[in-house]
């Protein structure tokens, strides 16, 4: 498994430099004297702009690399490089200060918002965490980024409970952008919600990354979604990477007998004739 | 021939604190015996209800406003506590999407599935079999499941068993009382894609098998059309279009279906644009008036906010409740 | 002209329509809360102890009999018009000091339950958040607290202290906090998973920020439903110091004093302990009544339906 880390495929597409980064990744978790490999030895790179999927099954490690990358959980061994810099290096002050440039966005918008919060004060917490915007300039911000997604401005006065699925996303997303990071982190966005709004969030997503220059690592289970948003495709099972490279080339001709059963197991919809 | 189960006119109503929640507008669905419906929509569209209120398990404030559902010539909405546990579970079983809050984590599977099967006989009046008994019986129920190894599967709790065959085994109890219809509630949404093949696969072979009749709610219209030859597409309590599986996906009638196959990402590539539905659900206590898809519908004109749509047959079995129903 | 003013100008909704969900869920919570019996009995009793506790003074027949006023002539007289409670063995008038005890109970429940709180719920925030050596050490003082009887603990505190009713109360809170530490590290322990915890790190917020934005005010139900309760018990402990004579001093009037000195008049003179008793019974099933009530509305989980 550990011959296909290296994958020659992405990093050709990445180009020279990639945005990001992730070498030999290794999470072990020691539960009652036992060890478990979460993550086995993950390599992967995401170009400037691209978006860089990665597919699995529950168990697969996907959301573990995730915040892995994010410096949300400590990787056992290996480094993450963002823009030629070693995340894995960083701490304290440092870290804090690079964590404006990627965000991430998580599957479930129901717990992802703090449900003592207005709105207003969840897409407010960027600022007050990382700037000095406060007041009337920080009420314009908000009002800024709630236009972004697409929300009317009074939606500062709720709360999350009163939001649709698709309306919390948004917020989520909102927040997520507010410090205009370069990189996001999308794991399992569109999982936790229906299908229409699903598309409504997909299609707002590739909007989003077409205006405001970003580049996405979309981790997903669905596979028809990232066939659809994705540049790239990293297939994720049992903590390693079993095959990965262009979108198109791994969905029509998949080497790998996993990648294979994945994508045959995706029941198929007889198709309006268009 | 009557059909196994014949919803008709169904209105429920479920008071809540902010006012009466108008859930279910004249449900009309059909099913004879053998057949296999899918019952598709998105949250908040009313299947899960509807499915619950044919097993007698629906909210329990919720008060029938009009019609019946007529379960093998019985009126289900008339029948006692007593005579409802001749039939549920009996006659009509259902299993649901999260197997694991269903099964006992302190109890075996040999201990829960026998449990199941000594209820039944007692519902039968049946003297309970002797213990040798039960457990060859609970050995044929997990055969046909497909479980292989059923003498290990029989001493283990859940907690060491996969999420696929603690839903193998809750479809395994089901079947103990040889049910004429199951209703499956989500049955795959939990589990992983390979996973969920599985499950659709012998959900498949069990009605060809057993010549069971299954009505399998989801909002995933993959679930749905790999198992189901009829369809019945829901949203906001009403049932907008409905008929042949092959007939609604491929030539759809109905805006908010168009709407919601278009919202579906291809795994064949893309194949078409991906196209939102614009807006949101509606809240049901405060319904739209008229067609309760009008303010999201492309096609909606005045008469779609002024009168409910009558459903009217468009094909062989084909229904839309639409105004302006495609060609 | 017209149009363009139209689509400038911005809709500024008002108050109802901006806090459209407080109101409706505050109309909740009264709408639940009515609903129970047993909680508006409690809200009642409550209320009657807070209004005796603010105005007893006012109220009191016989104001100067509270400050030990001796009256032989009138000793140990029953309940009668005059005296709906009857006297004491000073001649002093019961109902008087038992409505102006109220204020000595009201400050002793306030300030044990004030300092518990205070102490008990930051060490539960940071044991729970923290977790690791912190939260072994936090815990295992907690546990060492626990393990010993409360009143016992207080007693010897007290003892060490010397009687006094502020030396009683300083006892008793320094026994009460290891109860909001359990509390509120479990209620940490499950928030600190939550999406929105992680999704506030991943924003670079300092773990004080954390603290106080978003596991402290998810955790303030059970706090006030255990507060609630606390007022209440915090009562009857200070009231079981004051009856073994460790409490307030005579002629101080504090209900577990007074039912010390009445114990000797069993059961020829009862009135003079009944209705101090009465008082404390009232008053501890009145704020267990509104806790209980106040969890079932703010817990939805505790909910019947």
């Amino acid at each position: 498994m550990s011959s296909l880390a290296t994958m020659p495929s992405i990093e050709a597409a990445a180009g020279a430099k990639p945005l990001l980064s992730a070498r030999h990744l290794t999470k072990v978790f020691h539960t009652g004297g036992q060890e478990f490999r979460a993550v086995d030895d993950v390599s992967l790179s995401v170009g400037h702009g691209k978006v860089l999927g990665i597919v699995g099954e529950s168990g697969s490690g996907k959301s573990t690399v995730a915040r892995m990358v994010m410096r949300l959980i400590e990787p056992t061994s290996g480094t993450v490089m963002f823009d030629g810099d070693d995340l894995t290096a960083k701490t304290g002050e440092a870290l804090r200060r690079m964590r404006r440039n990627m965000q991430i966005v998580f599957q479930n918008p129901h717990s992802a918002l703090n449900p003592r919060d207005t709105i207003g004060d969840a897409i407010a917490e960027p600022f007050l965490v990382q700037t000095r915007v406060r007041g009337s300039e920080l009420d314009r911000k908000v009002e800024e980024l709630l236009d972004i997604v697409s929300l009317p401005k009074t939606f500062k006065y709720r709360y999350p409970h009163e939001l649709s699925g698709g309306q919390k996303q948004r917020v989520c997303i909102a927040r997520a952008v507010a410090l205009e990071p370069r990189l996001l982190v999308l794991d399992e966005p569109t999982s936790a919600l229906d299908v229409s709004v699903q598309a409504q969030i997909i299609m707002f997503l590739q909007d989003l990354r077409a205006r405001l220059n970003l580049t996405y690592l979309f981790i997903s289970h669905n596979l028809a979604v990232v066939r659809h948003l994705c540049d790239d495709v990293v297939v994720m099972n049992k903590g390693a990477v079993v095959e990965s490279g262009p979108t198109e080339a791994v969905f029509k001709s998949p080497r790998n007998a996993y990648t294979r059963q994945l994508i045959e197991s995706v029941p198929r919809i007889p198709r309006p004739a268009s | 021939m009557t059909a196994l189960l014949n919803i008709e006119n169904y209105r429920l109503d479920i008071p809540t604190f902010d006012g009466v929640l108008k859930v279910l507008d004249g449900i009309d669905i059909k099913l004879d015996q053998g057949d296999t419906l899918g019952i598709v929509g998105e949250s908040g569209c009313g299947k899960t209800v509807l499915a619950r209120s044919i097993l007698g398990i629906g909210p329990r404030n919720a008060k029938r406003v009009s019609g019946q559902i007529v379960f093998d010539a019985t009126a289900l909405d008339e029948l006692s506590e007593a005579e409802w546990r001749r039939i549920r579970g009996v006659k009509i079983s259902m299993i649901f999407q999260d197997p694991m809050t269903y099964l006992n984590p302190l109890l075996t599977i040999g201990r829960q599935l026998s449990d199941v099967v000594v209820a039944h006989h007692r519902a039968q009046g049946m003297q309970v079999p002797a213990k040798a008994e039960r457990l060859a019986r609970c050995g044929q129920l997990l055969e046909q499941v497909q479980i292989a190894d059923t003498q290990r599967v029989l001493k283990s709790y859940p907690h060491q068993l996969s999420g696929g065959m603690r839903q193998r085994i809750l479809i395994a109890m089901a079947l103990a009382g040889e049910p004429k219809l199951l209703i499956a509630d989500e049955p795959t949404t939990a589990l992983d894609v390979t996973i969920q093949a599985q499950i659709l696969k012998l959900l498949r072979d069990l009605v060809d098998r057993l010549g069971l009749t299954v009505v399998m709610i989801s909002h995933d219209v993959g679930a749905i059309a790999a198992l189901s030859r009829r369809v019945a597409v829901m949203y906001a309590g009403t049932v907008v279009e409905q008929g042949e599986a092959e007939s609604i996906l491929t030539r759809p009638r109905h805006p908010y279906t168009r709407g919601l196959l278009a919202a579906l990402p291809d795994i064949e590539g893309a194949t078409h644009p991906l196209e939102a539905i614009p807006g949101t659900i509606p809240n049901l206590i405060t319904p739209p008036t008229g067609c309760r898809f009008h303010p999201r519908c492309p096609r909606a004109t005045a008469i779609c906010r002024q009168q409910k749509p009558e459903t009217r047959s468009i094909g062989a079995d084909h229904v839309v409740a639409c105004h302006h129903a495609f060609d | 002209m017209s149009a363009e003013l139209q689509s400038t100008a911005v809709h500024v909704p008002g108050f109802r329509e901006r806090h459209a969900s407080t109101i409706r869920q505050w109309r909740l919570y009264a709408h639940l809360f009515t609903s129970s019996f047993s909680s508006m009995l409690g809200l009642g009793l409550v209320l009657l102890f807070l209004i005796l506790a603010v105005f007893g003074p006012m109220l009191a027949p016989y104001p100067e009999d509270t400050m030990g006023a001796v009256k032989l002539g009138q000793r140990l007289l029953p309940p009668s018009l005059e005296h709906p409670f009857g006297t004491d063995e000073m001649g002093a008038d019961i109902l008087s000091r038992v409505i102006v005890g109220a204020r000595t109970s009201l400050w002793i429940g306030l300030v044990i339950t004030g300092l518990g709180a205070g102490i008990g719920v930051p060490l539960g925030i940071i044991a729970g958040y923290k977790g690791g050596f912190i939260r072994a050490a936090i815990m295992r003082v907690t546990d060492l607290f626990l393990a010993v009887p409360g009143l016992a603990l207080a007693l010897a505190i007290v003892a060490a202290l010397g009687p006094g009713i502020t030396n009683c109360v300083i006892a008793l809170a320094i026994v009460w906090w290891p109860g909001y530490v359990r509390l509120v590290e479990a209620k940490t322990l499950s928030i600190k998973e939550e999406l929105h915890v992680e999704a506030a790190r991943a924003l670079g917020a300092k773990t004080p920020w954390i603290l106080r934005k978003h596991i402290l005010p998810n955790c303030m139900t059970p706090i006030v439903v255990k507060a609630s309760m606390d007022m209440g018990m915090a009562i009857l402990s200070a009231a079981s110091l004051g009856f073994i004579g460790l409490g307030a001093k005579p002629p101080h009037p504090e209900w577990g004093a007074m039912i010390s000195v009445a114990r000797t008049y069993m059961p020829d003179w009862w009135w003079y302990s009944a209705f101090p008793g009465l008082a404390i019974f009232l008053t501890v099933l009145g704020f267990n009544l509104l806790g209980d009530g106040l969890r079932d509305i703010l817990d939805p989980r505790s909910r019947g339906r």
